[in-house]
């Protein structure tokens, strides 16, 4: 009876109803093979290599063209482009707006969880911003939350790897990667166009001493601004250029007026006594002056209502050489008088210092001219007051004195080997090496002895200038200043220092032979060993061990 | 007479005579290789979420694996008429169990798939959809005997019901499999074409209405089809791992990918087997499950019985397409489900669910003296 039951059963379903689902059922087998047969497909093209569009290789390279970074000459980075992660969210896609502010809390404990949830919840957000700039590691912490609706938003940030070291030579980039300042702007069309690193002539082990050595004066001397330039005279290679307030372009918003402007290049001072060795070189190369002359220095000098007279008087006759090391100011006008107003402007233009410097930097100061060239201007400009002119022109000028008579331009980018060097020659080399011994004296036994170093026979000019003022120059407020170059014998670098209105420390004076010059000796201790510069065997001398109050290297080094 | 009189032997026996072999033998083979990929993936994921024993996750899912294999071959050895018995009360005692989360998950922050049963999470889903497609088979197939009753729409309504506490949770994926298994079933159930091409299009008319009118459904459509606009690290790493993998594999414990994904051990088991083991273990895996549902789907295709057919087809498309949907995500085919590959995937709620799956499926069609006698019936 059952077995007729479920043969009855059987037939009936047997008919065309049960072959129709048999159909049915082989077709819904049909749709799942089919499925099975397009992902063996992919999976095949995927695994042997066939696509890689959507990549995250690939996606990268998409990223418009790296903006080139900045070296230094040992290949040393200091800017580079970053890849970063914005995290952002879709709050439509987040169904628990509070379990996604938690998760992201333990990733970023400064987040504003009630905050977040808040806009997390807001129903006319489509988009919102959680966090700017994450780090790779809070970004892969993100991941690992697994949570939803959240999206990371490439964005490229520059990125100066020194902090401010060299933070006004190489500038910074606007939002969208342009450069604004400094070198990111003078080389805004190479950098951009990517490729192989812009490659400085600047040495990061220089560059820091330098500025070590500015925020030194900075706490010693309470200056209100300083700079500094190391220049190779040879190739014209700027292996440090600095400015006091340093500027961090990583923070270059953060930054105030006084932190960015670039007094090295782009500030202009009237720098005092440091022009009395450019006067006596073109008395000497014109030919108006023997270097064996002597003047009388005793009395002061008269142009109308002003004075001109001297710090600490020669109560005799003096030499040129005794002129220049103890820094007389009316012996250097009656030098300048033996030249006319024409041949003084002539020169002093040839050195470069009356035009814009002809160097590649955005805003590269120009000098500031006397209104008028006569007697009384040429009388001040020969010992550095009434021509205010950049400190990289200045020690531009003085790579002429360093170099046998040819002036080199300076440059920040390092010469391939097959680029000329730009040399001018504007005083015979006789002339050259007569004021190269001049300067060492001042050294040796004038007001530069405290910027003296054993073995590396530095060659020197103190400048004090008074600042000018509303009722004319001002006693009190300086800025103090020491030209110089080493080894005298042969010189290699030209180093310029540069203190805005340092003051004195206790028991001292506050002229350049008590701040600029002993800085400088200092300076030129630590970095002639990292510029390669042979030290001279020279005689040691006791009278060289004078530098005091401030620590050093010289006494330190006095065994 | 004579022939059912070997139905007094014993159950096992019995089971034994009649249950398809070589299935059964592909189901133990998919969870062999599951257990030799947890030795992959579990260590790495173990030290990513923090566990001190590196082996948690393949204890884990040895443990599992046993239950799961009893659990398959318990729910095998039932008759269609039993395993629709024991399929209402898992149905009914997951649903309540899923209603009672919803209401009350909200404290156990966010979770709201998941149940705590002594010491580890269960989420009821798992074992609510096979149970539901297997009633559904049934239910529709009651339309033949008992033309009069309303035997469609109590189908729809069950399936209605089940499918807004997924959505409320909100589980899409596990919507997206259901509604797969309520279709194939309600298709093979006999139902008419006009339906059937009626359904069809007024799917296709809601996922368009979905697309025009939620911006988030628009956002991730979007970014899967233009992948390169949108932050898509999860998806870009499998493929990539599988890039990487080639033909045979970086070779066994060798994967990058276990490390860096948190669903590795999971959703993104695939990725891991092609990064370590290449495309021949992968398209093997394919093939096998490719062979399971489609001869599953056959043999149903072949019963008398319009409630083991339907229930049957419907089961083995909950099967099949799972292990579609998955592996197509980690080869980036479609967008991130959330899905776990049957068998494969680490995670206790998955294998018993795809255990009870395959148990009812293997349960319903096993051989049946109807079926023998058919052969003999002019």
């Amino acid at each position: 009876m059952k077995l007729s039951n479920s043969l009855i059963h059987s037939l009936h379903f047997d008919g065309a109803g049960d072959r129709w689902a048999s159909i049915r059922a082989v077709s819904v087998a049909g749709v799942v093979a089919l499925m099975f047969a397009v992902v063996t497909w992919r999976a095949t093209t995927i695994a042997l290599g066939g696509t890689h569009e959507t990549s995250v290789a690939s996606k990268t390279v998409q990223i418009a063209a790296k903006r080139a970074d900045i070296v230094d000459r040992n290949d040393e980075l200091l800017a580079t482009s970053l890849t970063i992660d914005s995290l952002a969210a879709a709050p439509q896609e987040i169904w628990d707006a509070r379990e996604v502010a938690d998760g992201l809390a333990t990733v970023f404990p400064d987040l504003n969880v009630e905050r977040l949830v808040a806009r997390l919840q807001d129903p006319d957000r489509k988009f919102v911003w959680i966090r700017r700039k994450v780090s790779p590691r809070q970004r892969q912490a993100v991941y690992d939350l697994g949570l939803e609706g959240l999206r990371f938003e490439k964005e490229v940030q520059r990125i100066y790897t020194g902090g401010s070291l060299a933070g006004h030579l190489i500038g910074y980039t606007n939002v969208d990667s342009k450069g604004i300042s400094g070198l990111e702007l003078a080389h805004q069309e190479r950098l951009a166009a990517g490729a192989a690193p812009l490659k400085l002539t600047i040495d990061t082990g220089v560059q820091f001493a330098l500025e070590d050595e500015l925020n030194f004066a900075a706490e010693a001397f309470n200056i209100k601004g300083g700079s500094g330039i190391v220049l190779d005279v040879k190739t014209g290679a700027v292996r440090a250029v600095a400015s006091w307030p340093t500027f961090d372009p990583n923070r270059a918003g953060d930054a105030v007026d006084d932190q960015r402007l670039n007094r090295a290049i782009n500030g202009v001072f009237e720098l005092g006594s440091v022009f009395k060795p450019l006067t006596v070189a073109a008395a000497l190369d014109a030919g108006v002056l023997r270097p064996t002359e002597k003047f009388n220095v005793a009395r002061n000098l008269q142009f109308g209502s002003i004075t001109i007279k001297d710090r600490h008087p020669i109560s005799s006759v003096a030499t040129v050489t005794d002129i220049l090391a103890h820094s007389s100011n009316v012996g250097t006008v009656k030098i300048s008088q033996l030249l006319d107003l024409r041949q003084q402007k002539e020169f002093l233009d040839s050195l470069g210092l009356l035009s814009r410097p002809q160097i590649v930097f955005p805003g590269a100061a120009a000098p500031i001219l006397p209104p008028e060239w006569n007697e009384l201007s040429g009388a001040t400009i020969s010992y550095g007051h009434g021509l205010a002119v950049s400190p990289l022109a200045l020690a531009a000028a003085f790579t002429a004195i360093a170099n046998d008579g040819e002036m080199v331009r300076p440059r920040f980018i390092e010469p391939e080997p097959e680029d000329e060097i730009d040399l001018t020659r504007v005083i015979s080399a006789p002339t050259a090496r007569v004021i190269a011994e001049m300067m060492r004296t001042t050294v040796v036994e004038g007001t530069g002895t405290r910027a003296d170093v054993y073995g590396y026979e530095i060659a020197g000019k103190t400048g004090t200038a008074e600042k000018p003022g509303p009722d004319g120059y001002d006693y009190d407020r300086n800025i103090c200043s020491f030209v110089s170059f080493f080894p005298a014998s042969r010189p290699e670098y030209v180093v310029l220092i540069v203190l805005d209105e340092p003051e004195a420390r206790e028991g001292e004076g506050k002229t350049a032979a008590m701040n600029a010059a002993p800085l400088t000796g200092r300076l030129i201790a630590r970095i002639a060993p990292m510029l390669g510069v042979d030290p001279v065997l020279e005689k040691r001398r006791s009278t060289s061990q004078k530098a005091s109050g401030v620590r050093t290297v010289s006494d330190e080094r006095a065994l | 007479m004579t022939s059912f009189a070997r139905s007094d032997r014993s159950l096992i026996a019995e089971w034994w005579r009649t249950v398809d072999k070589m299935m059964l033998t592909s189901l133990f083979l998919l969870m062999g290789v599951g257990l030799l990929v947890s030795l992959a993936a579990g260590p790495a994921a173990a030290e990513r979420i923090g566990f001190s024993d590196p082996y948690h996750f393949v204890y884990r899912q040895a443990f599992f694996m046993t239950v799961s294999a009893v659990l398959l071959v318990g729910a095998s050895i039932l008759t269609p008429s039993w395993a629709r018995r024991v399929a209402g009360v898992i149905f009914i005692g997951g649903f309540l169990l899923m209603a009672y989360i919803l209401m009350f998950g909200h404290e156990a922050k966010g979770a709201q798939r998941w149940i705590r049963i002594a010491g580890s999470t269960f989420q009821p889903s798992e074992v609510v959809k096979p149970a539901l497609v297997l009633l559904i088979g049934w239910i529709l197939a009651q339309r033949e005997n008992f033309p009069n009753a309303p035997w469609t729409i109590v189908a729809f309504a069950l399936y209605v019901a089940t499918m807004g506490l997924l959505l409320l949770q909100p589980d899409v994926g596990q919507s997206a499999l259901l509604t797969a298994g309520f279709l194939a079933a309600f298709f093979v159930s006999g139902i008419s074409i006009w339906w059937v091409l009626g359904l069809g299009a007024g799917f296709v008319a809601l996922g368009g209405g979905l697309f025009a009118l939620f911006p988030h459904v628009r956002y991730r459509v979007n970014s899967f089809l233009n992948p390169s606009d949108y932050d898509t690290y999860q998806v870009d790493t499998a493929r990539e791992a599988l890039e990487r993998g080639g033909l045979l594999g970086a070779g066994m414990g060798e994967g990058q990918i276990k490390h860096n994904l948190p669903d590795a051990h999971t959703d993104f088991i695939y990725s891991v087997i092609g990064e370590e083991f290449g495309l021949l273990v992968c398209l093997a895996l394919i093939i096998l499950f490719a062979v399971i549902t489609v001869r599953g789907i056959f043999t149903a295709s072949r019963h008398p019985d319009p409630y083991p057919r339907a229930a049957a087809v419907g089961l083995f498309t909950l099967f099949g397409l799972q292990a579609a949907i998955n592996i197509s995500v980690n080869i980036a085919l479609i967008p991130n489900k959330g899905m776990t590959l049957p068998f494969i995937s680490s995670g206790g709620s998955s294998l018993m669910g795809s255990a009870l799956t395959l148990g009812f499926a293997l349960a319903l069609t096993r051989r049946r003296p109807e079926i023998s006698m058919r052969r003999f019936i002019p």
